[in-house]
C-alpha cells in the first residue's frame, strides 16, 4: 500500500494507489474510527439517504420489527 | 422550550427514502437544524435495535456496519446528540418489563434512557403512554417548531 507523513494539523494524504481501490473525493466525508492501534476510515457517500435505502429499504420498520429484533437478540445471547 | 427530545428506532429508520416517514423525519431534521431550541438525542438502544433488526433479515456484518456508520453521520449532521445507555437505564428496563408485560425488551430500554434523562419521547408508537412519559407523534413534533 503506502507510507505517508502525518502532516501539519495531523493532515494525512490518501494516495492514489489507496483511491484506485477505495475512491473518495476531495470534500467527500469519512468517518474517522478509533480502533486501537488502528485508525479507520470509511467513506460516506455523497447521497447517504440513498445508500441507506439500499441497505435497509427493504425493511419496513414496525412493532413486528421490534419483535424480530428482540427474539435475534436473545437468539445471539444465548 | 423546558424539555428536551429523544427520538427512537422508528425516527432513524425514517432516514432512508423507502420508509413511510422519510418526508417526515426529513423535514423534522430541517426545522430542527435551522433552529436548534432544544437538545434532540438519539439513543444507543435505538442502534442496537436497528442492529438486531438487520441480523434477523440476513443482513452481512459490513452492510450492518455501513448502515450503522450512514445512520450516525446523518444523526449528528443534523445536530443530534448521541445518548448511551448506562446500567441505571438496564436496571430501569429490567423494572419497566416487569410491571408491563406487553413491553418488548427494546421497548423497555427507550423508555428507560427517556425516563432516566427526562426526556420526552418522538414515537408514533402510543405504547408508551402507559409508562408515564410525555410522547409526541412525529405530525406534533414537527408542528412544535412552526409555533
Amino acid at each position: 500500500m503506502s507510507i505517508v507523513e502525518v502532516g501539519p494539523k495531523y493532515r494525512v494524504t490518501i494516495t492514489q494507489s489507496v483511491r484506485k481501490k477505495i475512491p473518495v473525493k476531495v470534500g467527500q466525508r469519512v468517518y474517522l474510527l478509533a480502533r486501537f492501534p488502528y485508525m479507520i476510515l470509511i467513506p460516506i457517500p455523497e447521497k447517504v439517504d440513498e445508500a441507506l435505502a439500499e441497505l435497509i429499504g427493504d425493511i419496513k420498520y414496525s412493532r413486528e420489527e421490534r419483535k424480530r429484533a428482540e427474539e435475534q437478540f436473545l437468539k445471539e445471547a444465548t | 422550550m423546558e424539555n428536551d427530545f429523544m427520538v427512537e428506532t422508528e425516527f432513524l429508520f425514517g432516514f432512508q427514502p423507502k420508509d413511510k416517514h422519510y418526508d417526515l423525519a426529513s423535514n423534522i431534521l430541517k426545522a430542527y437544524t435551522a433552529t436548534k431550541p432544544f437538545s434532540l438525542y438519539y439513543p444507543v438502544s435505538a442502534l442496537v435495535e436497528i442492529r438486531e433488526v438487520m441480523a434477523s433479515h440476513k443482513k452481512a456484518a459490513e452492510e450492518r456496519l455501513n448502515a450503522l456508520t450512514f445512520i450516525k453521520t446523518k444523526a449528528v449532521l443534523f445536530g443530534l446528540h448521541e445518548k448511551g445507555l448506562s446500567s441505571d437505564d438496564l436496571i430501569l428496563c429490567e423494572d419497566l418489563l416487569m410491571q408491563h408485560r406487553f413491553l418488548t425488551f427494546f421497548d423497555g430500554l427507550h423508555a428507560s434512557v427517556a425516563l432516566n434523562n427526562k426526556l420526552l419521547i418522538i414515537s408514533n408508537d402510543d405504547v408508551y403512554d402507559e409508562l408515564g412519559i410525555k410522547r409526541l407523534s412525529f405530525k406534533d413534533f414537527l408542528n412544535l417548531f412552526k409555533k
